[in-house]
């Protein structure tokens, strides 16, 4: 690349200034920068200068752009393959599937006696608790209960997790998910998740409960999800049976 | 978070605490309540809801207990049921539903891949895992691959042990879907349960080394004692993308 100096037109040197923020860290991945009005405000520029100063970074992968909510950091990201570690193949009944997820809360709190022995920390460390809501074609299909340990992923508490997975946002922090152990039972669903799922009270749901670990074996989640029964199933190959 | 979720967890950091184990008796609902600052009817959701969760259990007139775990049922594997209950301790035992050659059907056809009306061996039971009945099996054996195997008595004898010594067929892989299903009047009646009660309908093709169609089951399988589980390992071939 071409060595940017103050004589650079004033739009290379922005598209620097935001690139060297996003190496440092300062634009943390998964969160959103400054929108494009704010920069334009700070240097005194017009929007479109911010506009095309931020275009070859939107082309690079740096940078994301979302409709209506601003301008986000993508971090490095490991191509893989989903079904590797997605394990009992959630399969939503028909095709074409348009996935979305809505948050319904989000927090950080301290990981109690519970949460400590699921994530295997102290009960006086903190943790996220993100619970949202996933949908297919606008159908509600599963609301997830998730839980991890804060000193793993620092700046969970920033990331839009409407753009970005929480896998994603694992992978920009360097913890790749390398191994999940998950159980399925079957629940009776509450007032309050069947009103989300939109299903009537008292309705059986699949619950699925997982723990996955990075590559050094700290667990990165618990998630507990419960999943409307009528809009997904379950498949899994059975492994090579030992000889 | 939901203040339900919070009483659950409540309740769970009790259990911890108090190092409760699988057959202790939990404080009185009224003992909880006044404990925790609820309303019955509040702690009776949590209640339900970590009772679904496998963590406790309510005995009528005797109160609320820490449950045993529920039986693992490893999905990736392909050993049977008495072993897979052997495996975790307990003492797995059969009710015999019916054990008898028939003639395959259309739908045999299609899973077994074999000729209308060439033999299959129809065995339905009812798994217990220490005397209590936790699923009903249906499974539809490629009788060319065992002839005779009507001749044992399956009311105690494992499926795949047969297969195995006497036949030399192996379980080797298959692939399997869960989803829920409503137990039906017959299926209550085995399994002691209420008609309409939710279940896992369990249904999967099994092959054997060759990958050769063995049998194909369904079964219906209590949640209350057995859950499913998988352990996934990421497979290393990924390429960084920067």
């Amino acid at each position: 690349m071409a060595e940017v100096s103050e004589k650079s037109p004033i739009y290379l040197q922005l598209r620097e200034v935001v690139r060297e923020r996003i190496e440092s860290g300062e634009y943390a991945p998964g969160t959103a920068i400054p929108s494009e009005n704010a920069l334009a405000k700070t240097y005194g520029v017009n929007r479109l200068t911010v506009r095309s100063a931020l275009d070859a970074l939107v082309e690079e992968g740096m940078l994301k752009r979302v409709q209506g909510k601003g301008v986000f950091v993508v971090g490095r990201r490991i191509e893989r393959d989903l079904d590797n570690l997605t394990g009992f193949r959630q399969s939503i009944r028909g095709s074409k599937s348009v996935p979305g997820t809505k948050v319904l809360e989000r927090e950080r709190r301290k990981a109690g006696l519970v949460f400590a022995q699921r994530l295997g920390i102290d009960e006086d460390d903190d943790i996220f608790y993100v619970k949202r809501l996933n949908s297919a074609n606008g159908e509600p299909i599963s609301v997830e209960h998730v839980y991890v340990p804060c000193d793993l992923i620092p700046n969970l508490g920033e990331v839009d997790l409407e753009v970005f997975s929480l896998y994603d946002a694992y992978e920009f922090y360097g913890h790749e998910l390398v191994r999940a152990y998950q159980t399925l039972d079957i629940v009776t669903l509450e007032a309050r998740t069947a009103r989300a799922l939109k299903v009537p009270a008292g309705s059986a749901a699949l619950l699925f409960t997982c723990t996955s670990y990075d590559a050094q074996g700290r667990i990165v989640e618990f998630v507990r999800s419960f999943n409307r029964s009528d809009s997904c199933y379950f498949t899994v190959r059975n492994g090579e049976r030992r000889a | 978070m939901g203040s339900r979720d919070r009483i659950v967890e409540q309740v769970e950091a009790y259990i911890i605490e108090h190092d409760l184990k699988p057959g202790d008796k939990l404080p009185s609902e009224r003992e909880m309540c006044a404990m925790l600052d609820l309303n019955r009817m509040t702690l009776r959701n949590a209640l339900e809801r970590l009772s679904d969760f496998g963590v406790i259990e309510s005995r009528v007139g005797q109160g609320t207990f820490v449950a045993q775990p529920k039986m693992t049922r490893d999905l990736q594997d392909t050993i049977g049921f008495s072993e897979a209950a052997r495996n975790e301790g307990r003492t797995p035992s059969y009710r015999l539903v019916y054990a008898q050659m028939c003639e395959a059907n259309k739908d045999m056809v299609k899973h077994l891949h074999v000729m209308l009306a060439s033999p299959v061996f129809a065995l339905r039971r009812v798994n217990q895992i220490d005397g209590i009945p936790v699923s009903l099996e249906t499974t539809y054996v490629n009788a060319r691959l065992c002839p005779g195997i009507d001749a044992h008595d399956f009311s105690h004898e494992s499926l795949y042990h047969v297969l195995e010594e006497e036949y030399g067929v192996i379980p080797a892989s298959g692939s399997e879907s869960i989803d829920i299903t409503r137990v039906d009047e017959t299926e209550a009646e085995l399994l002691g349960v209420r008609v309409g009660k939710a279940a896992f309908y369990q249904s999967g093709l099994i092959l054997d080394a060759e990958g050769q169609p063995v049998e194909f089951f369904r079964s219906v399988v209590l949640s209350d004692h057995l859950r499913f589980s998988t352990q996934l390992q990421r497979v290393r071939q990924e390429k960084v993308d920067e």
